[in-house]
């Protein structure tokens, strides 16, 4: 099978396994892009498009077996905001440009799921998933107090960070004789709205004749609102056809 | 708002006053004024700018007394918009009136040149008269009444022509008009004494045929025939359609003139009929002694007619507001479909009583027509006309009384000889009452759709009652039951009145205190009955006591009645408190079948004792429900009592829970599972768990699958009853989201270990979660930090200041362990107020899921939701399963999600000015908020529930639904169709682009397939404690797991459609955009191949993906 091109990208079929009838076409090219990615090092990384939603790293492994040996995958999803597309884009990371070149002059790509490496799906992947899924006890016990043990050890580094500095500056902390306000958003809010609330509280409210008016006004204006949203709304029941009785 | 206490001068002498610059900067309509001096021309163009100072523009005298009249005389702006609104739809348009008065016109000249005729009654039947055609064509008529005398019939033109009713006093509601006629005999047609023995009607029927024979020649008339006025047969009209009309039809009445005959004559006392003219077998003597009371109800109907129009009409004449009120109070009445048939609540009765009101001043012409509404629905349910007989005209407390007695409801009319409500029957009467109270309340709850649900919506027989029984097959009804000489005499003339109102009494008397009211419906065609239908309101107290509890032994005479009225259903019975009675002991093992004593006793009534061919529909739905293929070993019906079984063992280990000692207690245990409200359709049974050798195997206390073994079968589906524990306050929880979660597993770890310890049960902690094995029923918990959703929400801006914003995470642990308790707490409240809610529920779930909506489109909880809204927001709240749900279906057809919010206010929390609070938000921005929003106390108006599902398509398609089932539900009951209800619940599969086959043994729910024929039946053992339990493979479930991923990662191509109660199809349509050819694009390339220079969709692969997704799962793909 020769393959085709568009717009510089290879087009390769890539099938999940050997006994499939038909198959996702995946366009591949070479990573090129200006800014420099340690993670995606150029002139190494090849750049694959429209990868199925069951393709995992260990299946693009499979995939691209004959090549060379592959530094790392990194899967990405196109686009974060669209639910329900499980299709991605990968970055795959050969360890020499022959392997990424050789990627390039393939003829065609092997199945996702090889017999020696299968990929699981379907029920035997659900299967195996819930047998992971019991824990054992002991083992969660261990597990959470390395953890704690750890954690624990952060915040005891973090305790000592907090004395005097070598040129006597004094970090200030949540605890301690003073301790300064935390910087929160919600804290700043609170602040705010009472330094308004005590500007509120100096102004009389009915003292001038205006402000009477005023008033009076607000409370017609509030009714024209309503009258004028339920004659919005009515419109809109009127649109639907909602006052033919029978 | 105290708009009442400023007037609009106040502003008007203000604003040519004020010039200094304060005032002009401060007054809010100085803009206006600069506006004035400048001279703007005032069709500026509109921008957002002048609409503001519309705002602020200093208002009329005519807009301010707008804006009060509405807050005072009407219930709101929105109200009073919408009477606006269908009082113009119901309008008649004046060319009609016009057409009509013309018509109306010549009808008058025509009858003016009625040729005089004259006949001898025997001549004119035995064909000797041959003086005219008109007098011949007479003999063709049915012979309605036979009479004593060989009577003088004489034919001349009437003596006055009265329009009448509501078309003449403009209170006709549109489209279709009736317009009454009332032609007055003059008074040498009559003798004095005419009155006697159908005489009267004799004169007055053969007149009205020969008018009508008369009319036939004039070319006034497309179509006319001789009917009934208000069903009664005994009361033949003229009905015509005049020519060149549309929806317009004439009745004509014919009355004496109004001296002939003295009212008093037809006091409900007297006897008018002597001898028995209606064959009735009645004895002669009894007969002369007893007063005839409907008899001469008829009679002084005729009798007052001229009078009481004059009267009505001087009434209502120019009454604007009333004329608009009468007209809302006739359309509220037809959709509650109260005015139907034999003994209804006719629109004349709406405008006799509130005539009684303006005479009595309870009502006066500056009210508002919501004020007349109002006024009579208060009327209504604050008077007991069964009691208390009014009148309108002056008349005696002793007249008063003597109608009391004969009558069920005695309303008088202007002379006082005539009880408008004669015919009207005391149940239906009742039900009027009973709705008044709903309307009124539904008037101060002041909700922005009460207005729909009076006036818009229609609300057939078959969704207002319980009970339905249908007694059409049996018509006509041919009776042997023993009823007295003397009611006969009676009620002569209306024997059929005789039988309805025993039928009803028998029924009454075998109910008793299990029901409300039996409201029937008696449907007539030319007279003659052709329905019989009787509607049940249950009470809820009472309607399923397993006891009918008889008089005492020792009461001998009125036990005697009892075993006689119940027969061998009657027992001696010893209580507990020492006294033995008779009684009727009904032995019921599960709530399925306490509810269907109700049926027990009325086939018992209806076959047993009336010997009547009936039909019920009451319960058939709850088939539905029952659980055929997997049974448990006690007696259960529906899933209540499985789901009694889970709550008392869940109740049981909390208890435990509560009293373990770890080092911060357990305060509270909420419960998650709809099982705790009896929602759930399938509730777990409790049962023992084994391994099977061959493909399960044991890891710790848990049974878990063999790695390498290939199963014939998945285990049947357990599903896991979710709860939140709350734990004692403490500061110490960690700041840290991470190290927060590895406490809270410690948690699970320690009150697993103590689980174990001090009762001995099996449990499996985890780092999300513990699992118990109790009772046969596995529980799953979690505990719920505050704290935790804080931390989630925690964010760090770039400058070190620390925001706390909500996240899908922190939304989503909100909503599980925080708002779904607190909401399944009130659903349970819900539950245990109305017994009904739960097994409703169910039967939606199970009818939209049938129909492949599953939990994706809408959740659970949304439907739950949706029907607790029901309960709540409803006065007449379903006592059945059944009513339930096709209550629901009406709501969900009829709902305007996109115009109304579903309001569901448990306990009332949420305050009126809450709610229109959101309303108002939701209206102004409806876009950016969820389709259908459900707005509840706790989920902080965000209607969380529904926030991205149902999508409209699922909405439209869930709304299309609920319209085809009640239109297949109405063929059933009003057009006694007789296919089964099983074709509601059978889903239709055309339509869909791929259907995905799946293997049956696969399915872990299979058990819960529907099915109507007989299945194989599994009984599941029932649970004995044993050392060799195990917790079983919980929560596994490859269809939904399969479902998941699929929507999760080819959701944006196709919609996937599934019954989660054991469908073995998946139906799927893909989304039409996805066949659109689009340009090569680095974004768009996804699952495409590429055909010429264009991207376009690769359907094959998509489909081989499914097959290779759901391997082994899978039978077959069918591409259509």
């Amino acid at each position: 099978m020769t393959s085709e091109s568009i717009q510089g990208f290879k087009i390769f079929p890539l099938m999940f396994s050997a006994n499939c009838t038909s198959c996702h076409n995946v366009f591949i090219k070479e990573h090129t892009v200006r800014t420099h990615d340690e993670q995606k090092p150029s002139g190494l990384t090849l750049f694959v498009l429209n990868i199925p939603p069951y393709a995992t790293e260990a299946g693009l492994k499979n995939a691209f077996s004959n090549v060379g040996k592959i530094k790392r995958i990194i899967l990405e999803d196109t686009a974060e905001d669209q639910r329900g597309d499980g299709f991605k884009r990968a970055f795959i990371v050969f360890n020499n440009r022959e392997s990424l070149l050789k990627a390039l002059k393939l003829q065609k790509l092997n199945p996702i799921s090889s017999d020696i490496r299968p990929v699981k799906v379907g029920l035997e992947k659900w299967i195996e998933e819930y047998n992971k899924g019991i824990c054992n006890p002991e083992e969660l016990q261990e597990e959470i107090n390395t953890f704690m043990a750890k954690y624990d050890e952060g915040n005891q580094n973090q305790k000592e960070e907090t004395l005097e500095d070598e040129e006597g500056w004094t970090l200030v902390t949540k605890t301690g004789r003073r301790p300064g306000l935390s910087r929160k958003e919600s804290l700043e809010n609170k602040l705010n709205d009472k330094s308004q609330k005590a500007t509120k509280k100096k102004e009389l409210k009915n003292f001038y004749t205006f402000q009477i008016r005023e008033s009076k006004m607000k409370n017609i204006v509030d009714l024209r609102k309503k009258f004028e949203e339920a004659k919005q709304k009515v419109q809109l029941m009127k649109q639907a056809r909602k006052f033919k009785p029978y | 708002m105290k708009v009442d206490k400023f007037e609009a001068s106040d502003f008007q002498s203000d604003s040519n006053d004020s010039n200094s610059e304060e005032d002009i900067l401060n007054k809010p309509f100085s803009m206006k004024l600069k506006r004035k001096y400048e001279d703007i021309p005032t069709d500026a163009p509109k921008s957002k700018k002048k609409n503001k100072n519309d705002l602020y523009k200093p208002p009329t005298v005519e807009e301010l007394n707008n804006l009060r009249e509405t807050e005072n005389l009407f219930n709101n702006n929105l109200f009073r918009l919408q009477i606006d609104e269908l009082l113009n739809e119901i309008k008649i348009k004046a060319k009609r009136s016009n057409n009509l008065e013309n018509w109306i016109k010549n009808f008058k000249s025509c009858l003016e040149k009625l040729p005089p005729n004259e006949a001898v009654l025997s001549d004119l039947l035995n064909l000797k008269n041959k003086k005219g055609k008109l007098l011949k064509n007479l003999v063709n008529y049915k012979i309605l009444f036979k009479t004593d005398q060989d009577l003088t019939l004489k034919f001349v033109k009437p003596e006055e022509i009265q329009c009448f009713g509501l078309f003449e006093n403009k209170c006709l509601p549109g489209p279709n008009i009736t317009l009454n006629i009332n032609l007055t005999m003059p008074k040498s047609c009559f003798l004095i004494k005419d009155y006697l023995n159908n005489r009267y009607f004799v004169k007055k029927y053969y007149y009205i045929l020969y008018i009508a024979e008369y009319l036939k020649k004039c070319n006034l008339t497309s179509n006319l025939k001789i009917s009934f006025y208000e069903n009664n047969h005994l009361f033949p009209i003229i009905e015509l359609i005049p020519k060149d009309t549309d929806k317009t039809t004439v009745l004509i009445l014919v009355t004496p003139s109004q001296d002939t005959f003295k009212p008093l004559r037809f006091l409900p006392q007297q006897n008018n009929c002597k001898i028995d003219l209606f064959n009735a077998e009645l004895d002669a003597e009894i007969l002369k002694n007893t007063p005839t009371i409907f008899y001469n109800s008829l009679l002084a109907h005729d009798v007052t007619l001229y009078s009481n129009n004059t009267f009505l009409n001087k009434l209502l004449m120019d009454q604007r507001n009333i004329q608009d009120g009468i007209k809302l109070l006739n359309v509220w009445l037809k959709q509650k479909e109260l005015n139907i048939g034999i003994g209804s609540f006719t629109e004349n009765l709406i405008i006799y009583i509130i005539a009684y009101l303006l005479h009595k001043k309870k009502i006066n012409k500056f009210m508002s027509s919501y004020q007349i509404v109002r006024n009579f629905w208060n009327f209504l349910t604050t008077i007991d006309l069964l009691n208390e007989p009014i009148s309108i005209g002056e008349t005696t407390q002793d007249i008063l009384k003597s109608f009391k007695e004969h009558y069920s409801v005695a309303i008088l009319d202007k002379t006082g000889c005539y009880n408008v409500a004669s015919y009207l029957s005391s149940e239906i009467y009742k039900k009027v009452k009973l709705e008044s109270q709903a309307a009124l309340n539904n008037l101060d709850n002041n909700q922005n759709n009460s207005f729909y649900k009076l006036f818009l919506s229609k609300c057939p027989f078959h969704l207002q009652y319980d009970v339905i029984i249908d007694l059409t097959k049996s018509v006509p009804l041919e009776t042997s039951w023993n009823i007295t000489q003397k009611e006969k005499c009676l009620y002569i003339g209306y024997n059929n009145l005789l039988t309805y109102d025993f039928i009803n009494k028998t029924l009454q008397n075998g109910l008793g205190k299990r029901i409300l009211n039996i409201v029937p419906r008696i449907e007539t065609e030319d007279g003659i009955l052709k329905r019989l239908l009787f509607g049940i309101n249950l009470n809820p107290d009472e309607a399923f006591n397993f006891l009918e509890k008889g008089p005492a032994l020792n009461d001998f005479q009125n036990a005697a009645i009892f075993r006689n009225f119940w027969e061998e259903l009657a027992t001696d019975r010893r209580f507990k408190d020492g006294s033995t009675n008779v009684a009727v002991y009904f032995k019921t093992n599960t709530i399925k079948s306490k509810r269907n004593i109700i049926i027990r006793i009325l086939n018992f009534i209806l076959e047993g004792k009336l010997k009547l061919k009936h039909k019920i529909h009451y319960n058939e739905f709850e088939d539905i429900l029952i659980s055929k293929r997997l049974v448990p070993s006690y007696p259960s019906g529906t899933n209540e009592e499985t789901s009694l079984k889970i709550i008392l063992a869940a109740n049981e280990l909390s208890k435990k829970l509560r009293e373990l000692n770890i080092s911060l207690k357990i305060t509270g245990v909420q419960g998650v599972s709809d099982a705790f409200a009896y929602s759930e359709v399938f509730p777990p049974i409790p049962s023992n768990f084994k391994v099977n050798s061959n493909t399960t195997t044991i890891e710790g206390e848990n049974i878990t699958f063999k790695s390498d073994e290939k199963l014939d079968y998945v285990p049947r589906y357990i599903r896991p009853i979710e709860s939140v524990l709350h734990l004692e306050h403490s500061s110490k929880w960690p700041n840290n989201l991470e190290a927060l979660r590895h406490i809270k597993s410690s948690f699970y770890l320690e009150i697993s270990k103590l689980l174990k310890s001090n009762h001995k049960l099996l449990t499996h902690p985890c780092r999300n979660f513990l699992d118990v094995f109790f009772e046969g029923i596995v529980f799953r918990y979690k505990i719920f930090v505050p704290k935790e959703v804080g931390l989630a929400k925690k964010t760090e801006t770039g400058d070190g200041l620390t925001s706390f914003k909500e996240s899908e995470e922190s939304l989503n642990l909100d909503i599980s362990l925080n708002i779904l308790p607190k909401v399944m707490g009130a659903l349970r409240g819900v539950q245990s107020l109305y017994p009904s809610y739960g097994p409703g529920t169910c039967l939606i779930k199970r009818w939209l899921r049938v129909h492949l909506i599953d939990d994706d489109h809408i959740s659970d909880i949304a439907i739950n939701l949706l029907n607790a809204s029901l309960y709540l927001n409803d006065s007449l709240i379903p006592n059945t399963p059944q009513i339930s749900f096709l209550r629901f279906l009406k709501f969900i057809s009829e709902l305007d999600w996109n115009l109304h919010l579903v309001i569901v206010n448990f306990n009332n929390d949420l305050t009126c000015e809450e709610i229109s609070k959101v309303e108002s938000e939701v209206q102004n921005n409806r876009i950016s908020y969820p389709n259908l929003f459900i707005l509840t106390p706790y989920d902080r108006s965000l209607s969380i529930f529904t926030r991205n599902f149902p999508s409209k398509e699922i909405l439209n398609r869930i709304k299309q639904l609920a319209l085809e089932s009640l239109a297949f539900l109405d063929e059933i009951i009003v057009g006694q169709n007789n296919v089964g209800i099983k074709e509601l619940f059978i889903p239709n599969f055309d339509g869909y682009n791929v259907l995905i086959h799946l293997r049956r043994s696969y399915n872990p729910k299979r058990y819960e397939e529907i099915s109507f024929s007989n299945v194989n039946r599994i009984v599941v053992e029932k649970y004995k404690h044993s050392d060799e339990d195990k917790i079983p493979i919980v929560d596994f479930d490859p269809v939904k797991k399969y479902l998941i991923y699929l929507r999760k990662n080819y959701g944006k191509y196709a919609i996937f459609f599934h019954d989660s109660y054991g469908g073995n199809v998946i139906g799927v349509l893909w989304r039409p955009k996805v066949f659109e050819k689009s340009d090569f694009k680095v974004s768009n390339v996804n699952a495409g191949k590429i055909v010429g220079e264009k991207v376009i969709f690769n359907t094959d692969a998509v489909i081989e993906d499914f097959y290779i997704l759901g391997k082994d799962l899978i039978k077959t793909i069918e591409i259509r």
